[in-house]
């Protein structure tokens, strides 16, 4: 107003001011610690983390799916539109008892029931990972990383839905193969599979002609990759022990 | 011409055609594959879905191989092996706390992950050199195609390399390179249902059925893919899509390796067509000398 | 020895509540040269500025710090006060103690030692205050206006209207804008060119109006009131004033195939062509690139046929150069390209529309007379799916931001289709429904209530085509994310609004700011959202922000009251915040050395040089001077002297100092 149009003012608007303003919106304050002021160390400029350390969140908050996702995964389930797109786009929506959108919407409200019904529901274990939610997500929410995270979630917890048993059984029966021998071993890995199944017959219509192509061999795969690996996992678990106490 | 080679555990077992005629191009395109040594599986979509460490874990292993193998790139024609490999380096390679922890579970002194190799699907691949294929070309590939990428060559677009993420042109590009003729179609990345080939064959039948029909109501001869999953989605499933067809069609269903291998001159037997369940029996020529150039 | 009063103001709470606002009165007595300070609930009050003359009169105060809020509030307000009694206004200085302070911290005394530390900064500046008078400089009272939609038309007739000229400048071959385009416009459904018409056409006649189609701003110079303008009037390759706009040439161009931009592509045009058939002025131009004799040197149908012989082929364009003394910008918006999106088939199934087409599908005057018929084979659709927030709304592919007008106009379409096609279905995906306005939500209860348009919430995934068909997936968010997969025959997006493409490049060359969108930025969101932050240059309409007509008008009405206002002054009273270089008597005349590095610098052409002769004529030295008309004391120049022969008034160098060293 009274004062005259200068290029410094200019600054005032500049391209990257709003977002900053955006950022305080979304975060719900826009007070900054006095600290920041006197800090010479800290300068002017507030990196999120700062940001996020004078956001008080609640302590129910704290602990909930969501933040945990928002910590290990970096997917933040509040910027979910609820607009559906990525369930209209689920190749297997259609087999899921909940749409992925609802997963979704189940975290958001923080809720410990909504949190159960996301972590014993079938869609994480029928979701393909085949990234067609995210592509289309007008918010870029890593749907197929929150799916990731809620399916290890729920065998921490055991709380996986049985239905799952022979989705679970087979990536197990995978990651078995590989621990034992470096490479997944397909008649070693199926067989297993089948044990921890039951599901003994199924395609047996299959197998014959795939030994007869020369697809599925009898021995193991060469590679001397073996115990190596087998190290790599033990002390992948040790490392996830020592983290839970 | 020398490079890296990671084949994965498909393409020595139920995907081996793929390798064959990978390994049969190459050889027809005087380029050297140098196969990583004492390579580990890369954990696959098991991994990815219920051992996230390990997922990237894996991946690691095999790219530090191959870095200390002295390899700048690593051809990855998998196309599950190649969105492991590139979304474990993408984690590491921007995010020090991921890195830190996979160094101590493959037991590597910190620094080792830096500058892993550049991983190439086959697409990539072929892509850089099209006057050396060009060349080779002994007997045009005068074919109606439809190209299918699937899910994890393109997506997420963040990380892999697809310019256009529903409806890349790649592939189509590399089989008009040999002479072949593609179709426009809406389902080149709609998903086949993947890994659930075995744990839950009836997502695939639904699935894989509406890309069959696609192709098909559009008159393709074949459908040509780059995935061993998609290629036992298509090809080792074809009952159970049939099933669910209007009309049961026995389309085959090719690698572009296979593609291209045909148009240089490479027998059926060594680009591995008689592993396909579905025959490969292409219709005589179709396209009109002219068009093709 | 100085003089100075502090008041600190408690803003209400604004202040107070976090800022131990009588702990920084009291502070403010022991520095030097404050002779009294106090504080107050509201300086701004009547008696908060009574509190402030009568200390100025009875303490004899030469210097006056306030300690409230923004100078940019209320500096005006407490410089007034200062000036009623007695001393000169520049001697009055603010402390920025709410947005610099007590809105950013929380309470406590760290955020009371910043107050305490804002206040003394002005306590040392203020005593190095040099009395200053106001520069008064002369209004050109010419408007200048940039764009020619709806926007540019209203601003235009309201100045001239006002007794004031216009120039009114657009880029296209006529004025009309998007509006032009629209078939009927909600909540009213009355027709756009109906309305619109009049309003070109009194444009056009306007004696205070001087209309310049097909013309572009090169460059504007100079500052409110003695603007200069440059502008390009782009040959359109035919005499004006001898062009009776009879049409033969149009019929006899053996060029047919440029698709029409008016009608969006769905129709072509000749290469010489007036946009459509009530384009103001209604005289065609010659498409140069498309042009067979520009191409091959061969054809000139035209010009054998025109029987008043107005083809000019060797017509070139003029630029000329303009005094006004306001600008308003008024260049409109463009919407997302459909090649954008992806999943929708990246602009290559042909069904697939945006708003724009659907509006001259549905338009009486359009490609089709009205009829709503498919671009692809040209038959009327069964069932339509209109898409809302096609890249509004998304931040991963599009605009983060809602565009404002879709919610509306999908409305409307799908009323319109209802209308036009017996029996047709019309689905409309959503995510929100924003129609806010007088009317409106009565509008799209409408479209639903009484039309049958179905809503489904939810955001479609993908759209593709199968046997002639388009099919739609989406889900039904209201059914618990249901899929929905839909077999329609057309789909209409309704596009992101958009900043023009040449928005930044122009906000440069006019220096106004733009926001992160290239949507031009207003002074105040609130307070002042016609002006910009350069003084003289004025907006209205959609180049804001997305806006609809009623807005739209509505905004550009308030910038020619603007600009009126501006010019009912004589003349113009400006802050002497200017650069001044040292004079020296002789032989020395000034500390500058006449390098120049400062006119090099200086952002508004404000440094000129100066020629000291002695009385034979030998020139002594040239030195530089500031024109204190063009010079908006943004400092630049300060910074480059190396003689230090340059300072700014009111913010002098000592001054600066004197602040930094006291902290
Ligand atoms: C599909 C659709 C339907 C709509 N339906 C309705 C409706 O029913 N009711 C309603 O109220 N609103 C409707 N709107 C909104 C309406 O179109 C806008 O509110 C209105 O057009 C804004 O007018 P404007 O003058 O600001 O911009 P524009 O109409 O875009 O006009 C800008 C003018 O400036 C010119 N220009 C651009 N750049 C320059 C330059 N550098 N120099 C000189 N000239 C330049 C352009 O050529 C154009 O003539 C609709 C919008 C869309 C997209
Ligand atoms: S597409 Fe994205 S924003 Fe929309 S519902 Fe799914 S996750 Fe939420
Ligand atoms: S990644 Fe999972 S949730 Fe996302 S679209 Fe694919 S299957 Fe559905
Ligand atoms: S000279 Fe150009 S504009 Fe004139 S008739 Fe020929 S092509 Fe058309
Ligand atoms: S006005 Fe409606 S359709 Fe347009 S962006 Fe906003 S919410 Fe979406």
């Amino acid at each position: 107003m009274g004062q005259p149009d200068t290029v410094t003012q200019m600054h005032d608007t500049a391209p990257d001011a709003p977002r900053v303003r955006c950022f305080a919106v979304k975060k719900g304050t826009n007070r900054r610690p006095i600290g920041a002021y006197f800090s010479q160390s800290e300068g002017r400029t507030l990196t999120p983390e700062k940001y996020m350390s004078c956001h008080h969140e609640s302590p129910s908050a704290r602990h909930s799916l969501a933040a945990r996702l928002k910590e290990v995964g970096e997917v933040d389930v509040a910027d979910c539109y609820q607009c559906g797109k990525c369930t209209a786009g689920c190749p297997a929506a259609e087999e899921m008892d909940v749409a992925p959108s609802q997963i979704l919407r189940l975290l958001q409200t923080e809720s410990p029931k909504h949190e159960k019904r996301a972590l014993e529901s079938m869609s994480i274990w029928l979701c393909i990972g085949c990234e067609t939610c995210v592509t289309r997500c007008p918010q870029e929410v890593d749907l197929p990383r929150a799916m990731d995270i809620l399916r290890q979630e729920s065998l921490a917890r055991n709380v996986a839905n049985r239905a799952a048993d022979d989705i679970v059984a087979f990536h197990k029966a995978f990651l078995h193969s590989i621990e034992r021998s470096g490479r997944v071993f397909e008649f070693g890995m199926i067989g297993d599979y089948k044990l921890r199944t039951g599901h003994l017959f199924q395609d047996l219509g299959a197998a014959p002609s795939m030994f007869l192509k020369g697809k599925m061999s009898l021995l193991p795969h060469g590679g001397g990759s073996k115990r190596e690996v087998g190290r790599m996992f033990a002390r992948a678990r040790a490392a996830k022990k020592e983290s839970q106490p | 011409m020398r490079v890296g080679y990671y084949p994965g555990c498909s393409l020595t077992g139920t995907s081996r055609e793929f390798d064959e005629s990978v390994r049969s191009v190459a050889r027809a395109l005087e380029i050297d594959l140098a196969e990583v040594p004492e390579w580990n599986c890369c954990g696959s979509s098991p991994a990815h879905m219920i051992d996230t460490t390990m997922s990237i874990a894996l991946p690691a292993n095999v790219l530090l191989k191959a870095k200390r193998a002295g390899l700048a790139e690593v051809l990855t024609p998998c196309a599950a092996c190649y969105s492991r490999l590139l979304m474990g380096k993408h984690e590491i390679e921007t995010k020090p706390a991921t890195r830190a922890q996979v160094e101590r579970v493959l037991g590597c002194p910190p620094g080792s992950l830096d500058e892993l190799p550049k991983v190439l699907n086959v697409i990539e691949f072929l892509a850089q050199i099209p006057e050396t294929i060009a060349a080779k070309v002994t007997s045009k590939f005068e074919h109606t195609v439809a190209c299918y990428y699937g899910c994890l060559l393109v997506r997420p677009p963040k990380v892999t390399r697809f310019d256009r993420t529903e409806d890349p042109v790649e592939m189509d590009k590399l089989v008009a390179l040999v002479g072949g003729k593609t179709i426009d179609w809406s389902f080149k990345t709609e998903c086949c249902g993947a890994s659930f080939s075995i744990s839950r064959t009836s997502v695939v039948g639904r699935l894989s059925s509406k890309i069959m029909q696609d192709a098909t109501r559009r008159h393709a001869e074949a459908i040509v893919v780059s995935c061993p999953m998609c290629h036992s989605n298509l090809d080792l499933r074809r009952r159970e899509i049939n099933r669910r067809m209007e009309k049961p069609t026995l389309i085959p269903v090719l690698f572009i390796t296979q593609v291209i291998g045909l148009a240089l001159g490479l027998s059926e037997k060594r680009l591995g067509l008689k592993r396909h369940f579905v025959p490969v029996k292409l219709p005589a020529k179709t396209l009109p000398a002219q068009v093709v150039s | 020895m100085a003089r100075v009063g502090v008041f600190v103001c408690h803003c209400g709470e604004n202040i107070a509540g976090t800022v131990d606002v009588a702990a920084v009165a009291k502070a403010a007595l022991d520095m030097p040269g404050v002779v009294h300070a106090v504080d107050y609930k509201y300086m701004c009050s009547d008696p908060g500025q009574t509190l402030l003359k009568d200390a100025i009169k009875e303490k004899k105060l030469d210097g006056v710090v306030v300690a409230a809020c923004s100078p940019r509030m209320h500096e005006p307000t407490f410089r007034r006060a200062a000036e009623e009694a007695g001393i000169n206004p520049f001697l009055c200085e603010m402390a920025n103690l709410r947005e610099h302070c007590s809105w950013v911290h929380d309470k406590g005394a760290a955020t009371t030692e910043k107050a305490i530390d804002l206040v003394r900064l002005q306590v040392e500046k203020v005593k190095r205050d040099r009395p200053l008078q106001p520069i008064r400089v002369p209004i050109t009272k010419k408007a200048l206006v940039l764009g020619g939609g709806i926007a540019g038309i209203q601003a235009a007739l309201d100045i001239a209207n006002s007794g004031n000229p216009v120039l009114l400048v657009e880029k296209s071959p006529s004025i009309g804008g998007h509006m032009s385009q629209l078939s009927e416009t909600f909540p009213t459904l009355d027709c756009s060119q109906c309305i619109l018409t009049p309003r070109m056409v009194e444009v056009a006649r306007h004696p205070l109006i001087t209309l310049y189609t097909y013309s572009e701003l090169e460059k504007l110079d100079g500052f409110i009131g003695n603007f200069k303008a440059t502008i390009r009037r782009k040959a359109r390759k035919i005499d004006e004033k001898l062009c009776n706009g009879c049409g033969v040439c149009q019929q006899k161009c053996p060029v047919k195939k440029i698709p029409d931009e008016f009608n969006e592509g769905l129709s072509f045009r000749p290469a010489i062509y007036v946009p459509f058939p009530q384009a103001v002025p209604n005289k065609p131009v010659i498409d140069v690139k498309n042009c067979t004799y520009y191409k091959t040197g061969k054809c000139k149908a035209c010009e054998k046929l025109c029987p008043t012989k107005a083809i000019r082929f060797d017509q070139e364009d003029i630029v000329e150069v303009h005094d006004v003394g306001a600008v308003v910008l008024a260049t409109g918006f463009k919407t997302m390209p459909v090649g954008n999106f992806s999943e929708y088939g990246y602009g290559k199934l042909k069904d697939v529309i945006d708003g724009m087409k659907f509006e001259r599908l549905a338009s009486a005057s359009g490609p089709t007379g009205g009829a709503i018929r498919r671009p692809s084979d040209g038959k009327e659709p069964q069932h339509v799916v209109f898409i809302a927030c096609a890249g509004s709304r998304d931040r991963l592919k599009g605009v983060p931001y809602c565009s404002k007008v879709c919610c509306m106009y999908t409305a409307k379409h799908a009323m319109l289709y209802r209308h036009k096609v017996h029996g047709g279905q019309a689905t409309v995906f959503y995510m929100d429904i924003r129609s806010a306005g007088k009317n409106y939500d009565e509008f799209v209860r409408r479209a639903i209530e009484e039309d049958g348009v179905k809503y489904v919430r939810g955001r479609v995934s993908r759209v593709y085509e199968e046997d002639g068909q388009l099919v739609v997936k989406g889900a039904d968010t209201l059914l618990g994310a249901e899929p929905v997969e839909i077999r329609a025959d057309m789909v209409v997006l309704a596009t992101a609004v958009q900043a023009q493409n040449d928005a930044e490049e122009l906000a440069q060359k006019l220096h106004v700011s733009y926001d992160p969108y290239k949507f031009f930025a207003e002074a105040h969101p609130k307070l002042r959202p016609v002006e910009t932050n350069t003084a003289g240059v004025f907006l209205a309409g959609a180049c804001q922000a997305p806006r609809d007509i009623p807005e739209t008008v509505a905004q550009a009405s308030g910038a020619a009251v603007k600009v009126a206002g501006l010019f009912s002054q004589p003349t113009l009273t400006r802050e002497p915040i200017i650069a001044v270089v040292d004079r020296q008597p002789p032989p020395v005349f000034s500390s500058c050395v006449g390098c120049f590095l400062c006119k090099s610098a200086c952002p508004y052409q404000a440094i000129e040089e100066e020629v000291i002769k002695n009385r034979n004529g030998d020139v002594l030295k040239v030195v530089a001077k500031v024109n204190p008309g063009l010079c908006q004391g943004c400092g630049t120049c300060v910074s480059t002297c190396r003689t230090k022969a340059i300072d700014l008034e009111g913010f002098s160098n000592e001054q600066v100092f004197a602040e930094l060293m006291c902290i």
